[in-house]
C-alpha cells in the first residue's frame, strides 16, 4: 500500500513555512501557487493513498508508521506515528479536499484584502494542524493537533483583527476550546494512568475498570462538545462567524468542528466501554439538534442561521455515534462536509456580491442576479433538509434509521423520544434552510428600500460588516449586482455535484441494494457492527417521516416566504426567547461575566492598587532608602575604604582576643 | 639588665619613634628620610635576631634602592607641597582611624601575651638546609644553599614578577601618545 | 627577649602602618606606610625564624623584599603618571568611582 500520509502531513506545513516567512513579499501569483500548491498537492498524496488502500485487501488496510521516536524512558517509549487507516483516510480526503476548494474560492474571496499571504499562510497552517489530528497515531500528538486547530481557528477567526468583535469572538472561540483541550488532557492523564501507554494500539485495545471508562469517554466527551460546539459549549461557535467567510465553510463547519465527532469515532472501544458515556452522547447530540435548530429558526444574519445549523448537524452526528453507528456518524460528517462548505461559500458569494451585507432583511430577489450561487445554494438547501436523493437524504436517514432501531432493541423510551426530537429537526431544519434561501434570492430586492430599524436585534452586525476589505459600502444597486467570477463559482459547482451525488456512497439496503455501502464497508466493521439492525418497516417508517418533516418545512417556508421575506417585529414571549438565542449570551453575561468584571474590578483597585502595587513601591521605597543610607558609605575617598578594612581586621581580631 | 633587654628597648623606643615620624611629618622628604631611619633600626632588630644576610639586604635594597627611588619622586612632584592647605574632606577619619589604630594593637598586644609562649628551639619545624642558616647565625652561604634547593620555584617567579613590574612602570612612565 | 615582644614591637609598627593610610592624603606617604606595614610583617617573619629555629621565614622576608620592591616600582609610576595627567596628588580627589 501507498502511504503517503506524512507527505499530506509536510506539504502543507511547508507551504506555511514559505508564506509565513516570505508570504509578504511575494506577488499574489506565487502566494496562491504555494497555498493551492500545498493544500493541491497534500490532496494528490491523499488521493493516491486512498486509491491505493482500496487495491489492498481489507485486513492490511491499516498502517501505523513511525517517524521518530520521541520519549524512551523505561517501559514508556512514544513515538510520533503516523496511523493511516480507512477512518483516518477519509478524514484526510475530506480536510484536504474541501480545504483545496475553499483555498481556491478563497483566491477570489479575498482578492481585494491587504493580508492575502497572511490569509494563506492560516489556511495552510490549519490544514497542516487538522491532518496533524487526524493522522496522530497516539493521543498526545492528538492533543498537539487539537490544540493546534484551535489555534488556528482563533488566528482565523481573529483575521480581522482591526475589528473589536473579530477579536472578542477569536478569543471567546479560544478560551471555551481550552476547556475542551483540558478535558482532553485529563482524559489522557487517565488513559495514561489505566494503561500505561499513550498509542492507539495499545490503549484501544485496552480494557478499563468501568467507572475509569466511563471518565475517559466524558472526559474525552468535554473536548469534542467544546470543539463541535455541542451543549453547552456552544456559544464560540455563532461568533466565530466574525471570522471571512471561507474560514467559516472551512473550520467552522465543513472539518475542524467535526474533530469531535472524529475522536469519538477513533476512540469508539472506550466509548463501547461505558454505556452511560454514549447516552450523554447520544442525548447531548439530540439536544444540541434540537437547540440549536429552534435558534436557527429566526436569525437574521445570514451566517449566523447557517452558524446554528451545523451546531444542529453536528448533534446529529454524536446522536448516531451515541447509539454505537459511528459510521453513520462519519457518513454524515462527509456529506455535511460538501453541503455545508456549499453553503458557506454560497452564503460568502452572496456577502461578497453585497459587498459585505449579511443582513437578510436586506436582501432578496437575488435570484435574477445570481444564478450560479442561487441554484448551488438551492441543491445545498435541498441536501441538508434531507430531501431524497441528495447528500443529506441518506446520511440522515441512516441516523434516523440507527437511533430508532437502538429504541426498538432496547426498548427505552429515550431513544424514541430522541428519534422524535431527529424528525422534528429534520424539519425545522428544512424551514429554516428555506427561509434562508427564500429570504435571499426569492421576491423583490430589498438592499436599497428598506430601512432597517437597528434596534430591532442587538447583534445583527451592521457594524460588524466593516471589515478590513470588506467594507460594507452601503446598499448596492440591484442592477449593479455580478455573480462571482470561476474562481469561486467552480468550487460551488463541483461541491454542488459532491451534495447530489455524495449520499450515495451510503447503505442503499433500503432501496434493494443490501450489499451496497461503500463507506460503512470502507470504515472498520467493529465501527458500526454494534448498531442495531431494525427491520425493514421501521427503517422505512424513519424514512417516510424524516422526508415528510423535510416536506413540511419546505412548504412552511414557501407559505410564509415564498413571495419574499419579510421582516416582523413579533411580541410572543416565546418568539422572543428563541430570537435572541434563549438569552444564552445575556444570561452569561449576567451571571459569569458581569461578576467576574465586577471581581476583577475591584482586584484590580484593591488588590492590584493597594496591595501588589502599594507593596512593590513599598519595596522599592525600602530599597531607595537603603541604598540611599547605603550609598553614604560610598564616599568615593580610597582612604575612607581602607577605614571599612581595618575595622573588618579590628573586629575579627577583637573576637579572637575575646574568645581566648 | 642585660645587654639584650636594654638594646631591645632603645631600639623599639627609637623604631616607633621615627615611625610616628613617617606619618607625622607634613613634609614628604622629612617623611622619607624618617622612614629611612625606621628601616636602618628595623636591620639592627634583625641583627639581633641572628638574621645577618636579612640585615645587610635590609639595608642595601630597603635603605639603599627604595628609598632613594623614594625621595627622587618625592623631590620630583612638588616636594613643598603641603597636604594641611587643603581642607580633609573627612576630618572625622583622623579620630576613628586612630581609635581603631589602638583597640588593634591593645587586641593583638593582649592576644600575643595570654596565648600560647613559643620559648625554645622547635627542631621539628624546617628541614636541614633552613636549620643550617639559623646554626650558623644567618650565615650567607647557608641562606644561599637553603633558598636556591628549597625555594628555588618561588625564586624564579619573584624575578618574573620584576620583570613585569618594570614594564609596567616602563607603560605608566610613557607619556601619552 | 621574649618572642612576643618583638611580636608587639611588629603590631605597633603595623597599626602605624594603618594610620599613615588611613589619615595622610599624599599617596607618596600612603606607599611609605605600606612599606612600614610590610616591615612590620618581616619583623614578625624573622623574629619567628630565630625563635622557632628555623630559615623558613627568613626566605619569606627576601620575597617580601623583592615584592615591596616591585610593588613601588608600579606605585611610583601610577603616582608619577597621575601627577602628570592631574598636576595633583590628592587622593581625595581621586574620586571618580564615588557612588
Amino acid at each position: 500500500m501507498t502511504n503517503l500520509s506524512l507527505w499530506v502531513l509536510l506539504l502543507p506545513l511547508l507551504g506555511f513555512i514559505i508564506l509565513g516567512l516570505a508570504g509578504r513579499f511575494m506577488p499574489r501569483t506565487a502566494i496562491l501557487a504555494v497555498g493551492w500548491g500545498a493544500c493541491g498537492l497534500a490532496f494528490l498524496c491523499a488521493a493516491i493513498s486512498f486509491f491505493s488502500m482500496l487495491a489492498t485487501p481489507a485486513a492490511q488496510r491499516t498502517s501505523d508508521q513511525v517517524v521518530y521516536h520521541w520519549i524512551s524512558a523505561g517501559t514508556f517509549s512514544l513515538d510520533f506515528g503516523l496511523l493511516l487507516d480507512p477512518l483516518s483516510m477519509t478524514m484526510l480526503l475530506v480536510v484536504t479536499g474541501v480545504g483545496l476548494l475553499i483555498h481556491i474560492y478563497s483566491a477570489g474571496y479575498m482578492a481585494d484584502d491587504p493580508s492575502f499571504w497572511r490569509f494563506f499562510a492560516y489556511l495552510n497552517f490549519f490544514i497542516f494542524a487538522m491532518v496533524m489530528l487526524v493522522i496522530a497515531n497516539n493521543f498526545l500528538f492528538l492533543l498537539v493537533g487539537w490544540g493546534l486547530v484551535g489555534l488556528a481557528s482563533y488566528l482565523l477567526i481573529g483575521f480581522w483583527y482591526q475589528r473589536r468583535s473579530a477579536v472578542a469572538a477569536a478569543q471567546k472561540a479560544f478560551v471555551i476550546n481550552v476547556i475542551g483541550d483540558f478535558g482532553l488532557m485529563l482524559a489522557i492523564f487517565l488513559i495514561f494512568q489505566g494503561a500505561g501507554r499513550l498509542d492507539y494500539a495499545g490503549v484501544l485495545t485496552h480494557t478499563f475498570p468501568a467507572a475509569t471508562a466511563t471518565a475517559i469517554a466524558l472526559l474525552l466527551f468535554v473536548a469534542c462538545a467544546a470543539k463541535s460546539a455541542q451543549l453547552p459549549l456552544y456559544m464560540w461557535l455563532p461568533d466565530a462567524m466574525e471570522g471571512p467567510t471561507p474560514v467559516s465553510a472551512l473550520i467552522h463547519a465543513a472539518t475542524m468542528v467535526t474533530a469531535g465527532v472524529y475522536l469519538v469515532a477513533r476512540a469508539y472501544p472506550l466509548f463501547e466501554q461505558s454505556p452511560a458515556a454514549l447516552a450523554v452522547v447520544a442525548g447531548i447530540g439530540g439536544a444540541t439538534a434540537l437547540f440549536a435548530a429552534t435558534i436557527a429558526l429566526f436569525q437574521l444574519d445570514i451566517k449566523r442561521v447557517l452558524a446554528y445549523s451545523t451546531i444542529s448537524q453536528l448533534g446529529y452526528m454524536f446522536m448516531a455515534e451515541g447509539v454505537h453507528n459511528y459510521s453513520a456518524g462519519i457518513f454524515h460528517l462527509v456529506t455535511h462536509a460538501f453541503f455545508k462548505a456549499l453553503l458557506f461559500l454560497g452564503a460568502g458569494a452572496v456577502i461578497h456580491a453585497l459587498a459585505g451585507e449579511q443582513d437578510m432583511r436586506k436582501m432578496g430577489g437575488l435570484w435574477g442576479r445570481l444564478r450560479v450561487t442561487g441554484l448551488t445554494f438551492l441543491i445545498a438547501s435541498l441536501a441538508i433538509s434531507g430531501i431524497i436523493p441528495f447528500a443529506g437524504f441518506w446520511s440522515k436517514d441512516e441516523i434516523l434509521g440507527s437511533v430508532l432501531a437502538y429504541g426498538n432493541q432496547t426498548g427505552n423510551v429515550w431513544y424514541y423520544i430522541l428519534w422524535a426530537i431527529g424528525i422534528l429537526t429534520a424539519g425545522m431544519t428544512a424551514f429554516y434552510m428555506f427561509r434562508l434561501f427564500f429570504g435571499i434570492f426569492a421576491g423583490d430586492y430589498r438592499g436599497a428600500s428598506v430601512a432597517v430599524n437597528d434596534n430591532t436585534n442587538g447583534d445583527v452586525e451592521e457594524q460588524e460588516a466593516a471589515a478590513a476589505g470588506h467594507h460594507h459600502a452601503g446598499p448596492v444597486r440591484y442592477n449593479s449586482i455580478h455573480d462571482v467570477a470561476p474562481v469561486m463559482s467552480i468550487p460551488l459547482i463541483i461541491l454542488a455535484i459532491l451534495s447530489v451525488i455524495g449520499g450515495f456512497i451510503g447503505s442503499m439496503a433500503l432501496f434493494g441494494l443490501p450489499n451496497w455501502s461503500p463507506l460503512a464497508n470502507f470504515l472498520p466493521a467493529a465501527m458500526h457492527n454494534h448498531a442495531a439492525e431494525g427491520s425493514l418497516t421501521l427503517e422505512w417508517i424513519s424514512t417516510g417521516l424524516s422526508l415528510l418533516a423535510g416536506v413540511l418545512g419546505i412548504g412552511m417556508a414557501w407559505r410564509l416566504y415564498g413571495k419574499g421575506f419579510a421582516f416582523k417585529q413579533n411580541s410572543n414571549p416565546l418568539y422572543q426567547l428563541v430570537f435572541h438565542k434563549y438569552y444564552v449570551d445575556e444570561i452569561l453575561n449576567a451571571v459569569l461575566i458581569i461578576p467576574v468584571l465586577a471581581l476583577s474590578r475591584t482586584l484590580s483597585r484593591y488588590l492590584e492598587g493597594d496591595v501588589l502595587d502599594g507593596g512593590s513601591r513599598g519595596i522599592s521605597t525600602l530599597f531607595r532608602g537603603t541604598s540611599t543610607f547605603m550609598r553614604r558609605v560610598q564616599t568615593g575617598y580610597m582612604r575612607n575604604y581602607a577605614l571599612g578594612i581595618l575595622l573588618g581586621v579590628v573586629v575579627i581580631i577583637v573576637y579572637y582576643a575575646v574568645r581566648g | 639588665m642585660t645587654f639584650d633587654i636594654v638594646s631591645f628597648i632603645v631600639l623599639a623606643v627609637a623604631t616607633t619613634a621615627t615611625a610616628l615620624g613617617v606619618i607625622a611629618f607634613k613634609n614628604a622628604v622629612h617623611s622619607a628620610l624618617s622612614l629611612i631611619l625606621t628601616l636602618l633600626f628595623l636591620a639592627l632588630f634583625y641583627l639581633q635576631l641572628q638574621a645577618m644576610f636579612i640585615a645587610v639586604v635590609q639595608i642595601l635594597i630597603y635603605a639603599g634602592a627604595i628609598m632613594v627611588l623614594f625621595l627622587f619622586v618625592v623631590t620630583m612632584l612638588a616636594p613643598d607641597q603641603n597636604e594641611s592647605d587643603l581642607k580633609d574632606a573627612i576630618p572625622w577619619q583622623r579620630i576613628v582611624g586612630g581609635l581603631l589604630g589602638l583597640v588593634l594593637v591593645a587586641a593583638l598586644s593582649y592576644e600575643l601575651f595570654t596565648g600560647a609562649q613559643i620559648t625554645g628551639p622547635k627542631a621539628a619545624a624546617g628541614n636541614s638546609l633552613t636549620q643550617a642558616v639559623t646554626a650558623y647565625h644567618g650565615d650567607t652561604q647557608a641562606f644561599g644553599m637553603a633558598l636556591f634547593h628549597g625555594f628555588l620555584f618561588p625564586f624564579e617567579v619573584t624575578s618574573l614578577l620584576i620583570i613585569v613590574a618594570i614594564l609596567g612602570a616602563l607603560v605608566f612612565g610613557r607619556r601619552a601618545n | 627577649m621574649p618572642l612576643s615582644a618583638y611580636l608587639i614591637m611588629s603590631a605597633l609598627l603595623f597599626t602605624i602602618g594603618v594610620i599613615g593610610v588611613l589619615i595622610r592624603r599624599n599617596p607618596l606617604i600612603i606607599f611609605m606606610s605600606i612599606e612600614l606595614m610590610l616591615n612590620a610583617v618581616n619583623l614578625s617573619f624573622v623574629a619567628l625564624s630565630h625563635f622557632l629555629d628555623s630559615a623558613d621565614g627568613q626566605m619569606f622576608v627576601f620575597l617580601v623584599l623583592t615584592v615591596a620592591a616591585a610593588e613601588v616600582v608600579v606605585g611610583l609610576a601610577l603616582i608619577v603618571s597621575i601627577y602628570r595627567r592631574r598636576h595633583n596628588i590628592d587622593v581625595d580627589e581621586m574620586n571618580i568611582m564615588r557612588g
